[in-house]
């Protein structure tokens, strides 16, 4: 699956997939549940909350 | 039909920058040269074609994250004229009360003048008028 799909499936544009998988961009909890939704998975398998990169 | 699908997002998203910097600068530059209706009429023209661009796109041209970036700009943007203010308005103030801005003042004045009016003696400052009536 090409980061379009998957920005197409979602809703965004490219550059957001490509900006999380590059850790440049955090999503927002909707963004990230239709994400989980879409892999048919939890959030916690796709997103790891780390203190450090809140700020 | 097929065009619209054919120009990729990036493309598209650099388009849509690119067409409201060309709009801004025609409009602001033929407004310069003493032409605005021209100005203001290309300006339409890309508009039109820019917000055609957008609306036609069958995905997502815009999404959270710009939504975010805006946000962020905006906050910025208030922040810089936050400080802009706090400083330059006092400052003026301070100024004016000093009597260092009555020389510009006084220019400002000499457009308003009535007919009839001395220009020399209507742009003096205050207290220099006040001798001369004495």
């Amino acid at each position: 699956m090409s980061q379009g799909d998957l920005a197409e499936a979602v809703g965004v544009t490219r550059q957001t997939i490509n900006s999380i998988e590059r850790e440049r961009y955090n999503p927002s909890l909707e963004l990230a549940f239709k994400l989980a939704s879409h892999f048919d998975c939890q959030i916690e398998e796709i997103f790891h909350y780390q203190e450090n990169n809140n700020e | 039909m097929n065009s619209t699908t054919t120009i990729s997002e990036p493309r598209r998203r650099t388009a849509w920058v690119g067409l409201w910097l060309i709009g801004a600068i025609a409009l602001g530059g033929l407004t310069g040269f003493d032409q605005p209706l021209i100005g203001a009429g290309i300006y339409a023209i890309v508009a039109l074609t820019a917000v055609t661009l957008w609306g036609r796109y069958p995905g997502t041209l815009f999404d959270e994250r710009d939504a975010g970036i805006h946000r962020q700009a905006s906050g910025y943007t208030i922040g810089v004229l936050a400080i802009i203010s706090a400083i330059v308005f006092p400052l003026l103030t301070a100024l004016y009360g000093l009597g260092c801005l009555i020389g510009v003042l006084g220019r400002q004045q000499v457009h308003s003048l009535p007919r009839g009016v001395s220009q020399s003696t209507h742009s003096r400052p205050l207290f220099s008028r006040i001798n001369i009536e004495k």
